[in-house]
C-alpha cells in the first residue's frame, strides 16, 4: 500500500479550521463581512472582558478602569474592602510592577490595535460612504484612546522628592507614551520611545479632525457609534486639556508651536475653542441634561444610569446579555446596590459610598443629594426621600453615604443576564455644559464662567424653591475646584473626574476628621501638585520589550497615610 | 521431577506417561507443552501436571517440554529419569514490547522498561499508570490529589520544554492511544513498556519526544480455557499528613489576641492597658477593620475580657455562646468533610482457545467512595479481544474495549476546611445547643443573609462543607476502544499488516448547584451541562522482512501511519431550577445565561516510516529508524519533519574472550542517538486569530492572537549509553544508562512590547538540556526451593539546563546568566528550567520586623532592608531533585509473599505555600484562617532570637514571598506494603481451583518530608499550591486471587 510511497507526498494530511469561537486571518481574509466586524469589534472593546487574560476583576471593559481611576481621586470607596476590585490606587501600597496596574497599559493599547487593524483593512478596501464612515468611526476611538493614554502617563510633579527627583534624572517630563499607527512595525515597536506630549497632541487633533470629516454625513443607528457631535465632546475635552497645559507650564506652547504646524495663539485661545467645540456638542446632540425624575430612573427607578436611550446621553457603549461574561464580575454588580448578583450588594457588603467631605458640601436644595444615603437616614426606611427598588429591609442594611445611582437594567434585581447588561455613558451633555462654564471663565473671565455654570446648575440641579446655587468663587483657580466639584457630584462613579485632578493637579485629600474613607485608603497628595499615584506607573513589560521607553517613578507609597 | 516412561514391545509405537513438576516448590506445572521433538504428537499437563503421549514412533528420541516463564527442557526417551524444570532466570532472553514490534531484550539496542502484570495490579490502582510509580529509573510523577478517578502525571528524563506538552505518548496495543487512564482496566493489562531513549521512540516521530509507554493488553493462549477471578477491598483513609497548626479555640483566641495586641501597641502606640482593651473588645468584634472574628465562642461573666492580662484565656470561659438567637460552639471542619471511604474492585477474565483461535473476555467493576464529601468514580470495563490464524499465511484479530464510568467531584468543602480557623460552627444550633434541621436536614451556618447568626470573615456567604454534600459535580462517560489488524505472510521472509484503531470517548459533565444555600441561591439554582466526544481514528500499513543468512539476521520494516483527532464540545447552562433533586437539566432550569457553546477542534498527523536492524550471531546488533512525519499544528509549509534514530549494541558475553569469568553472565553495551519531534502546543499558533463576538448584535471580529507562520517542530536529540550486566547466575542484574536529550528549536514565546496591543508569539527560540545517569538493580539474595528474596533498586541523576534563549527574552543578566523574569522563576541561559528568583530572606530586625537581603550597587555588599519593595532577588536553588528513585522488595516463603515499595526523591527546592498561609499574621482581608504553631516562636521582646517575624495585626509584609518559603523538597515515601498467601496446588486441587491467592496490604503508608504537613510530591517545578487541596488517600486493602 503505502510502502515504497515517494517521500514527497507532502500534502495528504488533511487541512484543518478553526470551527470555534476564533476565525483565522485567511477566513477572514474570504469573508464578505469582515471589514463591519472588525470596526464592530473596536466599537464593541468598550465591553470587552479579560482584556489582560485573568488578572483583574476590574477587567470587564472601559468602565471597570474608569473606576479604578475613579478610586484614586477622593470620592469612590467601597464599604467592605475585601471587596473593593477597584482599589489599586484607592490603597496605594502595589502601583507599579502589578498585574493590575499592566491591565490599564494593556487595555489602551489593546483598543488600539483594533482601531489600527481595522484601519489597515479600511486602506485596502473600496472607497464607499460606508468605508469612510468606519474610518471616521475608528479614528475617534484611537483618539480617545491616545487622549486616555497621554493623561494617564505623562509625569506631572508630585512633590514627592524621590518621585521628582526620578523623574528628572531619567528626563521623563513632558514626554507622554509610544504612538503605534497601522505604519508602525513590530521592529518599530521593540524600540519606540515615548514620544513629547506634542506628538501626540497633533496626532489626537488630526485624527479628530479627519473623523470630523469623515462623519459629516454619518446618521449613526444608535449612540454606541460615534458622530460628529461626539467628535466635537472629544475636540471640547482635549483643548480643555491644553488650555490647562499652557497654563501650568507657559513654557509647552512655544515647544509645540515650533513643532508642530498648529499654531496655537494662547491658552485662551485653547479655553475658548473648548468651550466652542463643547456648545457644538450640545447643540449638535440635541441633548437635554437629566431630569431628576430621568435621574432617579423614571416613575418605577428602572432607567436612570443604565441606558443610552436617555436624553442627555451623547454617546454611550452598548451593552447586551452577550456582553455579560459573568454574574457578578460586571459594572452593575459593583455599582448598583440593588441587584443581587454581584459583589455591590447586601450580600456582600460591597456597597459603594460617596465620601462625606463632597456629601455634605451638597445643600438640600441639590436635589442629587437622595443620590445618595444621608447618615441620618441611613439603617432606617427609605421612605419617600429615596427612590429605590430596594424593600425596607433591605435599604435599611445600606451604610451611610451608599450611592443609589446605578440601576439593573429593566429593575432586575436577580437575573443577571438581564440586570447586568447596562449601558454605560462615554459623554453625557451636563460635562459640555460644566466644560463650556470652566472654558468660558478661563477665556472671557471670572463672572462669564459663574454665570454659564450657575446657570446650568440652577436650570438643572437645583430645586430652586429650597434655594438658590450661587458659585463664591473670586479667583480663577477657586472658580476651577467648583466647577470640578460640581463635576464630582454629577459624575461620581463615571471616570471623569479623573482627568480635571490630574489636568489642573489638584489635591486629593481622603484623610480628614470624621472621614469615611476606610482605613488603608486615608492618603492625602501634596497640596499644589498631582497625586503620585495620577502618574500611572508603564507596564514593567514594556519597557523589558520596548527599549526605547523609560518607565515612571514606582508611586507605591510614597506618601503615608493620615492617621487621626 | 519424574518421568515413568513404558515401553510397549508389543507394539511398533510407544505411549510416553509422566508428570511435569516445577523446581521452587515441588508443584505440578499445569498447561505445560509436551511434544515429542520433530513431530506435531504433543499434549498439555493436567491439572497434576501429568500428561500421556501416545503413538510415538521408536525413531523419536527427545521429548520438548516447554512452559510460559519456564526455561524449556528437551529430554531424552529413557525409562526413567528426572529433569529439571526452572523459571527463566536470564531477564536478557525477556521478550520486550517495543515500537512497533517485540524485541528480546538481548538485541535491544535501545532504552525502555517492562514492567509485569503482577505488579500492575498488585496495588489498588484506579490506572495503569500509578502503578509505575517508583518502578521505573528516570520517569518523575506527580499526585496532585486524592480525588478518586484523578491522574497523576509523569516526565520521562526530565523537563524537556518550556511551551509544549511534557506527556509521554501513550501506544495501547501497538496503536496510539488517547482514551485515557482510567479507560484501560489495569486487570487487563500484561505489561507497561517504558521507552526513554531514541532508539526506541523514534518510530513514533512527531510524539515520540517526551517517551512513550506501550501497554499491552493480557492475550489468550491456545489450550484450556483458564478463568480468572480477582476481588480487591479497601478501606480509603485521609492520607495527607497535616501541618502543626492552632486547633484548640481558646489557644486560637489567644493568638488573634495576640496579634491585635501588638498591633494597638506598635502600630497604634496604645499604652499597654488600653491594647489590652481595644484587642479584646475588638477581636470579637464585626469590624474586619479593626481585626473583628465577628465569631465569639466563649460564655463569660459581663465586665470581663475574652483573654486575660497574661495572655491566656479567661479562666471563667466556657465554650459556647448564644448569639443572635443561636448558640455558637466550634466545629470540626475537616473532619465533617473526610471519611473512611470504601473502594472495591471485581475482575474477571476468561482466556482459551484453539491453536488457531484464542480468545480473551474479561469484565471488570470499580467502585470507589471518595474520602471527602460528594467525591466517588464508579467504572464498568468489558474487553473481547480475539484473533484467529484463517490460513497458513493470514491472521487477523480485534481487540474491543468498553469502559463506562460515572464519577462525582468534591466541589471546594476542603479547601474551606483547611483554612478555617478552629473557632467557627460549622452548623447553626438552636439556644439549647442543638443542631437545627431545614427540609434539607442539618442546617449550616452561611451568614446573615442566607442563614446564620453572624457574618464570618473567612469564606464569607459560603459554607463549602453543606455545598460539597448539595451540589452536584457529575461526569459520566463512555470509551469505546476498537483495534483490528490483519496480517498476511508472502514469498516466505515477509509479512504485511494492517492496523486500524479508533477511541470514542465522550463525557457529560453537569455542575447544579443548589437554589438553597451559597453562590446559586439568589439564582433559584443553576445547571450546567458540558457534552464533549472525541474520537480518533489511527491507521497503519505496515510491511516486515525477516530473512537469515547464515549468521546474518536481518529485518527490515516500511509503513506509514495516519492519524486524525476529532474533539467536539457542547455546553449550556441555566439558572431557575424547578426542582434540583430530581430534575438537573436544562430543560428543567428556566432562564437562560447566555452562556452556551459549541466547537470542534481536529488535528491530524501522518507519517511514512522505515526501521532496519541487523545482528551478527546474537552478538552484535545494529538498528536505524527513520519516520517522516507531519502535523496539522503547523503551517503548510512547515509541516513536515525528518525523525531518526540509529543504535547498537554488543554482547561482549558471547566473546571468547570472555568466557574465562565465569560469574559475568551477560554483559552489553549499548549505544544510541536520534531525534524526534514534539508537537504538543494549541493549534493555530501558526496564523493570526480573531474572536468572533457579538457587538450589538452585529458580527464583531476582535483580534485575539498574533499567529507565526514559520514555528515548527520542537526537536529533541536523544543520546543513550548503557550497560546491561547479569551476573552471579542471576543473582544480580542491572543496567547503568547515561543520556543526554537536548531539546532544540524549543517553542516558546516571544514576547513583544505590550503597546503592539498584542504580547507575543510563538517561535522556535531556545535550546534546552538533560543530562543524567539511570541505575537499575534487581539482587536476589536468597534463592531456594521454597524461599527467594529480591530487592531492586533504582536512581536517576539529572540535570536540567536553558542553553539558550532568543535574544528579545534575554531582558535580564543574573549572575551571568542572560534570561528572564517568569513568575518566581528566572530563566536563565546555563541555569535549570524552575530556578526560583526571589527575595532572600534575612532574619528579622531589632524590632522584629521581617527582612530581606539587598546588594548595595556601589559596594556589591549584601545588606538587609525592611522594605520590602527595596529588597532584590536572588536565584535560589531549582526544583530539579539531586536523586530519584525507588527501592522494592519482595520475598516469597513457603506460599507467603511480602512485598515493600519505597519511593524517594533527594534535593531540589520546592515552595512551602501552606505553610506560608499558615504563618499568615491577620490582616483586615485576612481574618480566621488557621495559623501554624510556629507563631508561637516568633520574634517578642522576650524572644528576640527568633527568625520569625513579630505575630501582628496587619503586618502585610511578614510573610511576603521570598526564599524562607522555599524548602527543601526531599522525601520518602512507602508507598505500598503487601503480604499475601498462596495456597498450593495439593490443597487447591480438592478444589478444582488452579491457583487461589489471598493478601492484605497498605497504600501511601507514609511520607517524610522536610516539614511536617509539607508534601513535595505534588509538582516538579516546586512552585504548586496545593495546600487546602483534596487530600491524597491512604489505602488498607485485602483481596483475592482465584483462577480455575
Amino acid at each position: 500500500m503505502c510502502l515504497a510511497f515517494p517521500l514527497c507526498l507532502n500534502s495528504c494530511i488533511d487541512e484543518v479550521f478553526p470551527e470555534n469561537g476564533q476565525a483565522s486571518i485567511d477566513q477572514i481574509g474570504k469573508s464578505d463581512q469582515a471589514i463591519d466586524a472588525m470596526v464592530n469589534s473596536v466599537v464593541a472593546f468598550v465591553n470587552a472582558y479579560n482584556t489582560y487574560g485573568f488578572q483583574g476583576w476590574h477587567d470587564f471593559g472601559y468602565s471597570g478602569y474608569n473606576l479604578l481611576r475613579e478610586a484614586a481621586c477622593e470620592d469612590f470607596f467601597c464599604h467592605e474592602p475585601k471587596f473593593d476590585f477597584f482599589s489599586t490606587y484607592g490603597t496605594c501600597n502595589e502601583m507599579g510592577d502589578a498585574d493590575n496596574v499592566n491591565t490599564i497599559w494593556y487595555y489602551s493599547y489593546k483598543f488600539i490595535n483594533a482601531a489600527n487593524n481595522a484601519l489597515s483593512a479600511l486602506d485596502k478596501a473600496d472607497d464607499t460612504a460606508e468605508n469612510r464612515f468606519y474610518r471616521g468611526i475608528c479614528l475617534t476611538y484611537r483618539a480617545m484612546n491616545y487622549m486616555d493614554l497621554v493623561r494617564m502617563y505623562e509625569y506631572k510633579k508630585t512633590g514627592v522628592e524621590k518621585l521628582d527627583n526620578e523623574a528628572e534624572g531619567n528626563n521623563i517630563y513632558g514626554l507622554t507614551v509610544p504612538v503605534i499607527t497601522t505604519e508602525t512595525t513590530e521592529e518599530e515597536g521593540r524600540n519606540n520611545q515615548r514620544a513629547p506630549f506634542y506628538i501626540v497632541y497633533q496626532l489626537i487633533l488630526d485624527d479628530l479632525e479627519t473623523a470630523e470629516k469623515l462623519l459629516a454625513d454619518y446618521q449613526r443607528p444608535t449612540k454606541n457609534m460615534p458622530c460628529t457631535s461626539v467628535v466635537h465632546g472629544l475636540m471640547a475635552r482635549m483643548w480643555l486639556e491644553m488650555g490647562s497645559r499652557f497654563e501650568l507650564y507657559p513654557d509647552d506652547l512655544g515647544t509645540l508651536n515650533s513643532n508642530t504646524d498648529l499654531n496655537i495663539a494662547s491658552k485662551e485661545a485653547c479655553f475658548a475653542q473648548a468651550a466652542e467645540y463643547a456648545r457644538k456638542a450640545i447643540d449638535e446632540s440635541g441633548a437635554v441634561p437629566l431630569t431628576e425624575k430621568e435621574w432617579f430612573g423614571g416613575d418605577t427607578y428602572t432607567t436612570g444610569f443604565n441606558s443610552v436611550l436617555a436624553n442627555s446621553w451623547i454617546w454611550g457603549s452598548i451593552m447586551t446579555s452577550e456582553d455579560v461574561y459573568s454574574y457578578w464580575n460586571n459594572f452593575a454588580g459593583s455599582m448598583c446596590p440593588e441587584q443581587t448578583f454581584g459583589y455591590g450588594n447586601r450580600k456582600w457588603q460591597g456597597y459603594k459610598m460617596i465620601s462625606k467631605k463632597l456629601f455634605d458640601s451638597m445643600p438640600d436644595a441639590d436635589w442629587r443629594k437622595t443620590t445618595w444615603i444621608a447618615p441620618e437616614d441611613a439603617h432606617k426606611v427609605p421612605g419617600t426621600k429615596y427612590k429605590t427598588l430596594l424593600n425596607d429591609n433591605d435599604f435599611a442594611d445600606m451604610p451611610p453615604y451608599t450611592g443609589i445611582k446605578f440601576r439593573p437594567k429593566n429593575g432586575e434585581m436577580n437575573d443577571y443576564t438581564v440586570g447586568a447588561a447596562i449601558d454605560y455613558p462615554l459623554m453625557r451633555v451636563e460635562e459640555m455644559y460644566l466644560i463650556e462654564a470652566e472654558a468660558t471663565g478661563m477665556s472671557q473671565g471670572l463672572a462669564a464662567g459663574i454665570s454659564k455654570l450657575e446657570d446650568f446648575v440652577n436650570t438643572y440641579r437645583y430645586e430652586v424653591s429650597l434655594g438658590r446655587y450661587s458659585c463664591e468663587a473670586d479667583n480663577l483657580k477657586d472658580f476651577q475646584k467648583e466647577v470640578i466639584r460640581q463635576k464630582r457630584i454629577e459624575f461620581w462613579g463615571e471616570g471623569v473626574v479623573f482627568w480635571d485632578y490630574k489636568r489642573l493637579e489638584l489635591q486629593v485629600v481622603r484623610g480628614y476628621p470624621g472621614t469615611n474613607a476606610p482605613v488603608g485608603y486615608r492618603f492625602n497628595s501634596i497640596e499644589g501638585y498631582c497625586a503620585p499615584w495620577m502618574n500611572i506607573f508603564i507596564s514593567i513589560y514594556e519597557n523589558v520589550y520596548n527599549k526605547g521607553v523609560v518607565l515612571n517613578p514606582d508611586p507605591s507609597q510614597a506618601i503615608n497615610e493620615w492617621t487621626e | 521431577m519424574c518421568l515413568f516412561v513404558g515401553i510397549n514391545h508389543a507394539q511398533a509405537q510407544i505411549t510416553v506417561k509422566g508428570t511435569v513438576v516445577s523446581i521452587e516448590n515441588n508443584e505440578p506445572i499445569i498447561g505445560a507443552s509436551v511434544l515429542v521433538k520433530g513431530t506435531t504428537n504433543g499434549t498439555i499437563t493436567d491439572i497434576n501436571g501429568q500428561f500421556t503421549l501416545t503413538n510415538i514412533s521408536p525413531a523419536n528420541k527427545t521429548i520438548v517440554v516447554s512452559f510460559i516463564g519456564m526455561e524449556t527442557q528437551e529430554v531424552t526417551i529413557k525409562p526413567e529419569m528426572r529433569i529439571t524444570m526452572a523459571s527463566t532466570t536470564e531477564v536478557m532472553d525477556e521478550v520486550m514490547v517495543v515500537a512497533f514490534g517485540t524485541a528480546k531484550k538481548s538485541a535491544f539496542t535501545g532504552s525502555a522498561k517492562m514492567i509485569h502484570t503482577e505488579q500492575i495490579t498488585k496495588r489498588p490502582v484506579t490506572n495503569v499508570i500509578e502503578s509505575l510509580s517508583g518502578q521505573v529509573a528516570g520517569l518523575q510523577m506527580t499526585t496532585t490529589n486524592g480525588q478518586p478517578g484523578g491522574t497523576p502525571s509523569i516526565l520521562i528524563r526530565g523537563i524537556s520544554s518550556m511551551s509544549a506538552g511534557t506527556d509521554p505518548l501513550i501506544v495501547l496495543d501497538g496503536m496510539p492511544y488517547e482514551g485515557g487512564w482510567n479507560n484501560i482496566n489495569p486487570a487487563d493489562v500484561e505489561s507497561v513498556s517504558v521507552l526513554k531513549d531514541a532508539a526506541s521512540t523514534a518510530l513514533y516521530g512527531a510524539r515520540g519526544a517526551n517517551g512513550v509507554i506501550i501497554i499491552t493488553t493480557k492475550s489468550a493462549k491456545a489450550g484450556d480455557a483458564k478463568i480468572t477471578i480477582d476481588a480487591k477491598w479497601s478501606a480509603n483513609t485521609r492520607g495527607e499528613i497535616e501541618y502543626d497548626y492552632i486547633k484548640d479555640p481558646g489557644e486560637y483566641y489567644q493568638a488573634h489576641y495576640k496579634a491585635l495586641y501588638n498591633y494597638y501597641l506598635n502600630a497604634q502606640r496604645q499604652t499597654p492597658d488600653q491594647a489590652y482593651v481595644s484587642a479584646n473588645t475588638n477581636m470579637v468584634g464585626t469590624n474586619s477593620q479593626t481585626g473583628g472574628l465577628s465569631y465569639n465562642v466563649y460564655s463569660y461573666p459581663d465586665g470581663e475580657y475574652l483573654i486575660g492580662k497574661d495572655g491566656l484565656l479567661n479562666p471563667n470561659a466556657k465554650l459556647g455562646r448564644v448569639v443572635n438567637g443561636y448558640y455558637l460552639t466550634p466545629d470540626d471542619w475537616v473532619d465533617a468533610v473526610y471519611h473512611t471511604a470504601l473502594r472495591q474492585e471485581y475482575n474477571i477474565n476468561i482466556a482459551g482457545g484453539s491453536d488457531k483461535a484464542q480468545v480473551y473476555a474479561s469484565f471488570g467493576y470499580l467502585d470507589e467512595d471518595g474520602i471527602a464529601q460528594g467525591s466517588d468514580y464508579s467504572r464498568i470495563t468489558g474487553r473481547l479481544k480475539t484473533t484467529y490464524q484463517a490460513k497458513p499465511w493470514m491472521r487477523f484479530g480485534a481487540n474491543i474495549s468498553y469502559t463506562h464510568s460515572i464519577q462525582n467531584s468534591a466541589s471546594g468543602g476542603f479547601s474551606q476546611a483547611f483554612n478555617t480557623a478552629p473557632i467557627y460552627p460549622l452548623y447553626l444550633r438552636d439556644t439549647t445547643g442543638n443542631i437545627m434541621q431545614d427540609k434539607n436536614g442539618d442546617m449550616y451556618d452561611f451568614e446573615v443573609s442566607n442563614q446564620g447568626p453572624l457574618n464570618r470573615p473567612i469564606n464569607p456567604n459560603s459554607n463549602g462543607v453543606k455545598l460539597s454534600r448539595l451540589d452536584t459535580y457529575n461526569t459520566s462517560a463512555n470509551t469505546l476502544n476498537g483495534d483490528a489488524f490483519i496480517d498476511i505472510n508472502f514469498l516466505k521472509d515477509f509479512k504485511f499488516t494492517f492496523n486500524a484503531g479508533t477511541s470514542i470517548r465522550d463525557s457529560r459533565y453537569k455542575k447544579a448547584l443548589n437554589p438553597f444555600y451559597g453562590t446559586a441561591k439568589s439564582l433559584n439554582g443553576s445547571v450546567n451541562v458540558q457534552h464533549w466526544r472525541r474520537t480518533t481514528l489511527n491507521l497503519q500499513q505496515i510491511l516486515n522482512y525477516n530473512h537469515s543468512f547464515g549468521l546474518h539476521n536481518v529485518s527490515l520494516m516500511a509503513g506509514h501511519e495516519s492519524f486524525n483527532n476529532v474533539y467536539e464540545e457542547l455546553y449550556a447552562a441555566k439558572n431557575g431550577m424547578f426542582s434540583f433533586f430530581q430534575n438537573q437539566e436544562l430543560n428543567g432550569a428556566i432562564s437562560g445565561t447566555n452562556d452556551e457553546s459549541s466547537y470542534k477542534s481536529k488535528y491530524n498527523t501522518e507519517g511514512y516510516l522505515f526501521r532496519g536492524m541487523y545482528d551478527y550471531d546474537g552478538k552484535y546488533f545494529f538498528q536505524l529508524s527513520y519516520r517522516r512525519d507531519a502535523s496539522s499544528r503547523f503551517h503548510p509549509d512547515n509541516r513536515w519533519g525528518n525523525f531518526y534514530s540509529v543504535g547498537a549494541a554488543w554482547i561482549l558475553t558471547k566473546e571468547k574472550w570472555l568466557d574465562d569469568i565465569k560469574w559475568l553472565d551477560l554483559l552489553k553495551l549499548k549505544f544510541s542517538v536520534g531525534q524526534q519531534g514534539n508537537d504538543k502546543i494549541s493549534d493555530f499558533l501558526y496564523v493570526d486569530m480573531y474572536n468572533i463576538n457579538n457587538s450589538n448584535n452585529e458580527l464583531s471580529l476582535g483580534f485575539s492572537r498574533k499567529g507565526n507562520k514559520n514555528i515548527t517542530w520542537e526537536t529533541n536529540t536523544n543520546i543513550n549509553l548503557g550497560i546491561e550486566f547479569e551476573m552471579f547466575k542471576g543473582r544480580l542484574n542491572g543496567s547503568i544508562e547515561y543520556f543526554n536529550r537536548r531539546t532544540t528549536d524549543m517553542l516558546n514565546r516571544f514576547s513583544v512590547p505590550l503597546s503592539l496591543g498584542y504580547s507575543g508569539y510563538y517561535d522556535n527560540i531556545g535550546d534546552m538540556n538533560n543530562r543524567g545517569v539511570e541505575v537499575d538493580l534487581k539482587y536476589t539474595p536468597v534463592k531456594t526451593r521454597n524461599v527467594t528474596w529480591n530487592i531492586g533498586f533504582n536512581a536517576t541523576h539529572y540535570r536540567n539546563k536553558i542553553s539558550r534563549l532568543a535574544e528579545s527574552k534575554k531582558t535580564d543578566v543574573i549572575d551571568g546568566h542572560a534570561g528572564y523574569v517568569n513568575g518566581l522563576y528566572y530563566y536563565g541561559e546555563g541555569l535549570p528550567m524552575y530556578t526560583n528568583y526571589v527575595q532572600k530572606y534575612a532574619g528579622v530586625s531589632e524590632e522584629g520586623k521581617p527582612q530581606w537581603y539587598y546588594t548595595d550597587k556601589q559596594t556589591g555588599e549584601m545588606k538587609k532592608t525592611i522594605t520590602y519593595s527595596q529588597a532584590d532577588l536572588y536565584l535560589c536553588g531549582d526544583a530539579v531533585p539531586d536523586l530519584y528513585g525507588g527501592i522494592n522488595t519482595s520475598l516469597s516463603l513457603y506460599g507467603f509473599d511480602f512485598s515493600a515499595q519505597i519511593n524517594y526523591s533527594i534535593g531540589g527546592q520546592a515552595y512551602d505555600y501552606g505553610y506560608q498561609a499558615l504563618m499568615s499574621p491577620p490582616t483586615s482581608t485576612h481574618l480566621g484562617y488557621n495559623v501554624h504553631k510556629d507563631i508561637y516562636k516568633a520574634w517578642s521582646p522576650e524572644n528576640t532570637q527568633s527568625d520569625i517575624p513579630q505575630w501582628q495585626f496587619n503586618d502585610l509584609y511578614s510573610v511576603k514571598t521570598s526564599d524562607r518559603f522555599l524548602t527543601n523538597a526531599s522525601s520518602i515515601s512507602i508507598q505500598n506494603i503487601q503480604l499475601g498467601y498462596t495456597f498450593s496446588k495439593k490443597t487447591l486441587r480438592n478444589l478444582y481451583l488452579a491457583n487461589l491467592r489471598v493478601y492484605v496490604a497498605c497504600d501511601n503508608v507514609y511520607y517524610w518530608s522536610k516539614r511536617k504537613g509539607f508534601d513535595s510530591r505534588v509538582t516538579w517545578s516546586g512552585n504548586g499550591d496545593t495546600s487546602g487541596e483534596y487530600s491524597a488517600v491512604r489505602a488498607f486493602s485485602a483481596g483475592l486471587n482465584i483462577q480455575f
